[in-house]
């Protein structure tokens, strides 16, 4: 009862202070509500967004975006040629409102990509398929046939709708992607050679075995050298024993005047038997001029036989030459009748007789 | 000079072919066989060239036991640079040239696979020397030159022989041209069995790969003669051969050692 009595006194004391004080209790109330700085509260929502640097994933590359993400990755083709491109898009899709949006990740700063494909990054913007899905788009060339997925994309972000900082920052892995890898086609080159070098030589002669030249012997050689001249020998012996005449006439032919009138004598053959008896005579007096010093152009018969008698030639071929010189001076001056036709055709060998005759007694052959 | 390494090296640079079994005319029809294959697929090389390799084998088989004329030294030089093997092929044409000289083929052949060797770019080394003599001059055999020469001489004996018997001069003229001639070939004839002589005393090398550095001594541990290395395909002379490298001497007179596996030698 006491206590009773004793709220019962305490309300009705403070009461009428209460209802005085409570309209200023709610409009003050009212008023802090209202008087909230929205400088204040921007820097709040600020620091929200800001990404905290400690806490990151050291090894992997991060993002740069704040949110709630999820991420995906697909490939197309999954089959393709070694050192072939395909399309790689990784999509980020925003689970809540993104803080940050997600930036582009260099592949090439993960090893797992970098040793297996060649990495063409393309300098595109992010696609965008709505407002809350990013896609980037990478081409990748698989280095070789041994490569058989792309591997998981790590995509790091901080998720600043977990309270506990120091697991806001959040790894999440694409699957890896199958893809089948051929040989890469070669291109043909063909074989550049000339065109005879694709030409086959054929048939038995492939088959032959030839031996290179080679010098003969010593004793081969100076065989070859040796039996030509023994065999030339042979038969010159062998002629002058056949041809004793022959072999005289060659001998006093030795003479070199006689040789050369002989020689002159025989390229008359040609001529016409007038012109031929001319030529004649003078070629017989040119070799007497060389031979017994006869100081006449033209002789006479008579002239003829004193100088042979001057030289001590016997009657007979001082006849002879005489005789000579008569039938020559017949056969150039007087008119041509069959006589002297006759006596020009026997004067070339009249000649040569003669010149063979004093050769003859100036200087006699030896009798082998 | 013991060649037993060279030959080893040669028979290792060739395609191994099981052909021991196998009569000559067998073994030519497999070496056709392949030649063709690799003719019908010249326009892919990397298919090509193993079907011209085994050819080169096969045309190798032959010319082991023995066999040698132009027809196959033309057949397996040519196996060889369709091969990609260009050491092989100028071998393979020089030694058909020593059997047939006259060979055009054989000599434009050559002409052209020199044409595939990298020369170096500065300077003449290891490059042939250009020969001056006239595409249209023949190049006559020795057996012929010799029988000219012989022919010469008999007929300078008997015309000297027939002058001493009718002393005409045209003819003592004549018999001396004849005597003449038959000198000079005879000089000719010597000057080329001299080098003859050289060429088998001092047999032919080819570089068998590229960069080979022709050294001071017989040892890598001699600095290079020249600071150019020389590439495959590149002639030159065996001087002498010590411990496993070789004196050669290229063809612009340059001297230098090399090791026995940078060359291939053109032993019987």
């Amino acid at each position: 009862m006491n206590s009773d009595k004793t709220i019962s006194s305490i309300v009705r004391l403070f009461f009428p202070v209460l209802i005085r004080v409570y309209p200023w209790l709610i409009l003050s109330i009212l008023l802090c509500s209202f008087s909230l700085d929205p400088q204040a509260e921007g820097s709040e929502e600020g620091e929200a967004n800001e990404v905290p640097v400690v806490g990151r994933p050291v090894d992997l590359p991060f993002s740069e975006a704040s949110g709630w993400f999820e991420a995906q990755a697909r490939a197309e083709p999954t089959t393709v040629e070694a050192e072939t491109p395909l399309t790689f898009t990784v999509s980020v899709r925003a689970v809540r409102p993104a803080r940050r949006p997600p930036q582009r990740l260099d592949l090439r700063q993960l090893p797992e990509f970098a040793e297996q494909f060649y990495i063409e990054d393309p300098s595109e913007e992010a696609a965008r398929p709505d407002d809350r899905t990013w896609e980037f788009t990478y081409r990748l060339k698989p280095r070789r046939t041994e490569v058989r997925a792309i591997p998981s994309l790590p995509f790091v972000y901080f998720n600043p709708y977990l309270r506990t900082a120091s697991k806001g920052f959040q790894v999440l892995y694409t699957d890896p992607i199958p893809i089948h890898v051929l040989p890469h086609e070669k291109v043909q080159v063909p074989i550049q050679a000339p065109e005879r070098a694709f030409v086959l030589a054929t048939g038995p002669a492939v088959l032959e075995r030839q031996t290179p030249w080679t010098p003969p012997r010593p004793g081969s050689i100076l065989a070859m050298l040796l039996v030509p001249p023994l065999g030339c020998l042979a038969w010159y012996l062998l002629w002058r024993r056949l041809y004793p005449d022959a072999a005289r006439v060659a001998s006093q032919q030795r003479s070199s005047a006689a040789r050369r009138a002989v020689q002159a004598l025989d390229s008359l053959r040609r001529l016409d038997p007038q012109a031929r008896a001319a030529i004649t005579t003078s070629i017989v007096a040119n070799y007497l001029h060389q031979r017994l010093d006869l100081t006449i152009a033209e002789p006479t018969p008579h002239e003829i036989a004193l100088l042979f008698a001057q030289h001590d030639f016997s009657p007979t071929l001082t006849q002879r030459a005489s005789h000579f010189f008569d039938v020559c001076d017949r056969a150039r001056f007087l008119p041509a009748d069959g006589g002297t036709a006759v006596a020009q055709v026997e004067l070339h060998d009249s000649a040569i007789q003669l010149i063979l005759a004093v050769e003859e007694e100036t200087c006699p052959t030896p009798q082998s | 000079m013991s060649y037993a390494p060279i030959l080893i090296t040669l028979l290792l640079h060739a395609e191994p072919v099981l052909a021991a079994g196998l009569l000559d005319s067998e073994v030519l029809e497999r070496a056709e066989a392949e030649f063709e294959e690799g003719v019908r697929l010249r326009q892919a090389r990397d298919q090509a060239q193993p079907h011209f390799r085994n050819a080169a084998g096969y045309f190798e088989e032959l010319r082991q036991r023995g066999l040698a004329n132009a027809a196959l030294y033309r057949n397996l030089g040519n196996a060889y640079l369709l091969a990609g093997d260009l050491p092989g092929a100028i071998l393979a044409y020089h030694r058909g040239l020593r059997l047939a000289p006259n060979d055009a083929g054989l000599r434009e052949s050559l002409a052209e696979a020199r044409e595939h060797v990298v020369y170096p770019a500065s300077g003449d080394l290891g490059r042939p020397r250009s020969t001056e003599r006239p595409p249209w001059l023949p190049h006559v055999g020795s057996g012929w030159l010799m029988l000219a020469a012989m022919v010469c001489y008999v007929l300078g004996c008997l015309g000297l022989t027939r002058w001493r018997m009718v002393l005409r001069e045209r003819l003592l003229f004549t018999s001396l041209t004849a005597l003449a001639l038959a000198g000079v070939l005879s000089v000719w004839l010597i000057l080329r069995a001299s080098e003859r002589r050289e060429s088998e005393t001092h047999p032919l090398v080819v570089i068998a790969r590229d960069g080979v550095l022709l050294r001071r001594g017989n040892s890598t541990t001699f600095p290079p003669r020249y600071d150019t290395p020389v590439n495959r395909g590149v002639e030159g002379r065996l001087l002498f051969e010590r411990g496993g490298w070789l004196q050669i001497e290229l063809s612009g007179s340059e001297l230098g050692w090399v090791p026995r596996d940078a060359v291939f030698v053109d032993a019987p």
